[in-house]
């Protein structure tokens, strides 16, 4: 994760390179050979920059791998989560044994103004008005969340200040500054009531994780390095409420959340961490809620009254995520699945929970014409 | 070279118009303000679309006005331009809010006031802001 910038001494690279070095870590992590995915599935998010709507075919040839099927997704922050679930049907019917998933983006390296263009809503009927994307969309929600049920910027000033602390023992992370909960309310309003510390930081990064069918990851011995999915739900276009009046305090999860929750058997109470992806800081907030943890309104409460660190009774983003460790634009979503997969193996090093055997990562993406977001997802994953 | 009296360039974000959105930006240079509306369904569509995204049906899509009043169900405060035209510079800090019209739609636009609350009552005005485009904003009723 890196800011690119030179005059600080920090490394500037393509995304090529980056797509390069998220490959070779994952292949070197599976004890895995470049050819061993000849005929198998290549996965790819999109990208901010370059931006190029034909892209999966330019990364397969870039790094020489001749795969039987390549998947792309275009959900923004659900992109990672998309590349898991399609991989996961791919390998679950057959057509594939195996999914190289990589993502990487290099939004630091964008020179043109308006090089990235987005959906057909935000140019005609949001931009006009001079909204300013994300930061204005979440605006928008943190205000009616603050009007609802009360949620105080001391409440997202302890996610903030929480995930800084875990950052800080991540060694791939981005921002590793302490964070104090005063430098945390004296920072300056983006988009009002937004903070620029309730946003994540974009950085140029990759990112990659292998997808086995379980007969192959056996027969690769990698049964016991390799995390299970017990449960995955998508859910797009949620709306709580009415369509045309939805309540915009609510998220995709609320749904997703209930499907892969049903469908793995787990129950909240043995959930040992939540990665749910943080664009922004009451995103999170959100989705304690939605995902079932506590009531919806309750959030501010929950937060308040538990431990939210690697060592405390709820950890959350236990490496830093993208408010600290950084958001490589359209792979940010990478972000939470390396992440759980690393605890569940028991890889966090200094930032490792304790006795983790199953784990919550979600992705939300695309900003809605007023709703919240469009796509959600949520995983559960579980080590023997 | 600028002649004389001649209005200034307006290099803000404009709106790409296309067959769908047309109608409705046509109203706006006339100063009146109409959305889509399902006969199927009995219920307004915003933002303009090519079918109802409540039944699926094309033939039941017409154009209707609307009082373009509303009250504001939320708002931000704009501090720092991103991603967006930098001529917005010049107007920080201002009001976007998310406007509930009396007939049920929720539509983004300006307040062009200098505080707001949740459930302010607002009315829309129209601004020429190029020979083809006209944007719906709102200040508070009365």
């Amino acid at each position: 994760m890196s800011r690119a910038r030179v005059d600080k001494g920090e490394t500037k690279l393509s995304i090529q390179e980056y797509f390069a070095w998220a490959a070779e870590l994952a292949l070197q992590d599976a004890v895995l050979e470049k050819k061993d995915f000849d005929g198998q599935g290549l996965a790819v998010t999109g990208a901010a920059y370059p931006h190029s709507e034909i892209y999966s075919p330019e990364v397969v040839q870039d790094l020489g791998f001749s795969p039987s099927l390549t998947l792309r997704s275009d959900a923004g922050g659900m992109g990672g989560a998309s590349l898991l679930y399609q991989a996961g049907m791919a390998v679950t019917t057959g057509v594939v044994d195996l999914v190289l998933c990589l993502g990487a983006d290099t939004p630091m390296n964008i020179t043109t103004p308006g090089a990235v263009r987005t959906w057909r809503y935000e140019t005609d009927l949001q931009k006009p008005f001079g909204m300013m994307g994300p930061n204005s969309q979440f605006a928008f929600i943190l205000r009616r969340h603050m009007h609802q049920y009360g949620t105080t910027a001391e409440d997202l000033g302890k996610i903030a200040v929480t995930q800084r602390s875990h950052a800080m023992k991540n060694p791939n992370a981005y921002l590793k500054t302490p964070l104090t909960l005063e430098q945390y309310l004296d920072s300056r309003m983006i988009s009002d009531p937004i903070r620029i510390f309730d946003a994540c930081i974009q950085v140029n990064g990759g990112l990659g994780f292998i997808v086995a069918s379980n007969e192959k990851a056996k027969s690769l011995g990698l049964s016991d390095h390799a995390v299970k999915i017990l449960g995955m739900a998508e859910s797009d276009n949620f709306f709580q409420g009415s369509m045309l009046r939805p309540d915009i305090t609510y998220l995709g999860i609320a749904d997703s959340a209930k499907k892969a929750f049903e469908e793995s058997g787990v129950k909240r109470s043995e959930v040992d961490f939540f990665q749910p992806y943080d664009d922004y800081t009451i995103a999170v907030l959100m989705q304690i809620e939605d995902a079932g943890f506590c009531a919806k309104g309750e959030g501010s409460r929950f937060v308040r009254d538990h431990d939210i660190s690697v060592t405390g009774d709820f950890p959350i983003n236990t490496g830093g995520a993208q408010l600290s460790s950084g958001q490589p634009a359209m792979a940010g979503g990478m972000v939470h699945i390396v992440e759980s997969i690393r605890q569940l193996r028991g890889e966090g090093g200094e930032r490792q929970v304790k006795h983790a055997k199953i784990g919550v990562a979600t992705g939300i993406g695309a900003i809605s014409y007023g709703n919240s977001l469009v796509d959600s997802m949520t995983m559960i994953f579980g080590k023997e | 070279m600028s002649v004389s009296g001649e209005s200034k360039k307006y290099e803000k974000a404009l709106p790409e118009v296309n067959p769908v959105t047309k109608p409705f930006w046509d109203h706006c240079k006339a100063h009146e303000l109409w959305m889509q509306f399902c006969e199927s369904c009995n219920e307004w569509i915003w933002y303009p679309k090519a079918w109802c995204p409540s039944c699926g049906k094309r033939e039941s899509i017409k154009w209707s006005k609307m009082t373009g009043k509303g009250t504001v169900y939320s708002y931000t405060v704009i501090r720092q331009v991103v991603d967006n035209s930098p001529a917005f510079q010049s107007d920080i800090p201002f009001l976007i809010g998310l406007i509930e019209l009396e007939e049920g739609p929720r539509i983004y636009s300006n307040i062009l006031e200098k505080e707001s609350h949740i459930g302010d009552e607002v009315e829309v005005v129209f601004e020429d802001v190029t020979g083809e485009i006209t944007l719906p904003k709102f200040k508070k009723k009365g």
